[in-house]
């Protein structure tokens, strides 16, 4: 996984995506105990023109792919880690890209979304599995349950959050 | 009654001590769990990469 940051991050530098974080599972996975997964989501902010109208991932695939990491499914493998790239489309995932922290990982230097705004995605995405994570995240001493309450109320995420805490 | 009770209590320590790691060592843990699920997965007809840690 520190070789694979580390192409992450040279693709930052050179300019071929944004800031990046990494969420889903391995983000979460930060914050609560360690569970299974076999992909790693990275979030990125996607340079594009200001006249485009859509998000494309074609400059990372193609940069990747001319360095031998090829796609697999809806991932990339590299240096042996399947990695999902998923463009920042809404506001959500734009302000969690932003207050993104910075963390060392074996002495690579990476980012992770906030559990609150992890915890966000999963309301707003709302799959199963999400849903079912959900606990994990609230035992954790991590979670800054005000910060993510404005979080959800930004966002318009409250009612959906209190079906699935209700219940 | 007793029984249950401590194992309870030592479920929750554990989560505790998992959930206090590094996240060097709890990238080390889900690819440990990589490798226990990943049998099972294939015997299911679904390939899985488990992750170098270098």
């Amino acid at each position: 996984m520190k070789k694979t940051l580390q192409v992450i991050n040279e693709m930052e530098r050179h300019g071929i995506i944004g800031k990046y974080a990494i969420g889903g599972a391995m983000g979460a996975t930060f914050y609560v105990e360690p569970f299974t997964t076999f992909d790693l989501d990275v979030f990125v902010v996607l340079p594009h023109a200001d006249d485009a109208i859509l998000l494309t991932l074609t400059p990372v695939y193609e940069y990747l792919a001319a360095r031998g990491y090829l796609p697999e499914k809806e991932c990339v493998m590299i240096e042996g880690v399947p990695v999902q790239f998923l463009p920042a489309y809404n506001l959500l995932l734009e302000e969690a890209l932003t207050q993104a922290r910075d963390i060392l990982y074996d002495d690579v230097s990476t980012r992770v979304l906030t559990l609150e705004h992890l915890t966000a995605i999963a309301v707003q995405t709302g799959r199963g599995k999400d849903r079912a994570r959900l606990p994990m995240f609230m035992e954790s001493d991590a979670l800054d349950h005000r910060r993510l309450d404005g979080i959800l109320a930004r966002h318009g995420l409250i009612e959906r959050w209190l079906q699935w805490t209700s219940q | 009654m007793d029984k249950p009770m401590s194992s309870a209590i030592d479920k929750t320590k554990h989560r505790a001590a998992l959930r206090a790691l590094s996240y060097s060592e709890k990238v080390r843990v889900v690819v440990e769990l990589q490798k226990m699920a990943a049998p099972i997965l294939k015997a299911r007809g679904i390939t899985v990469h488990i992750w170098p840690l270098a």
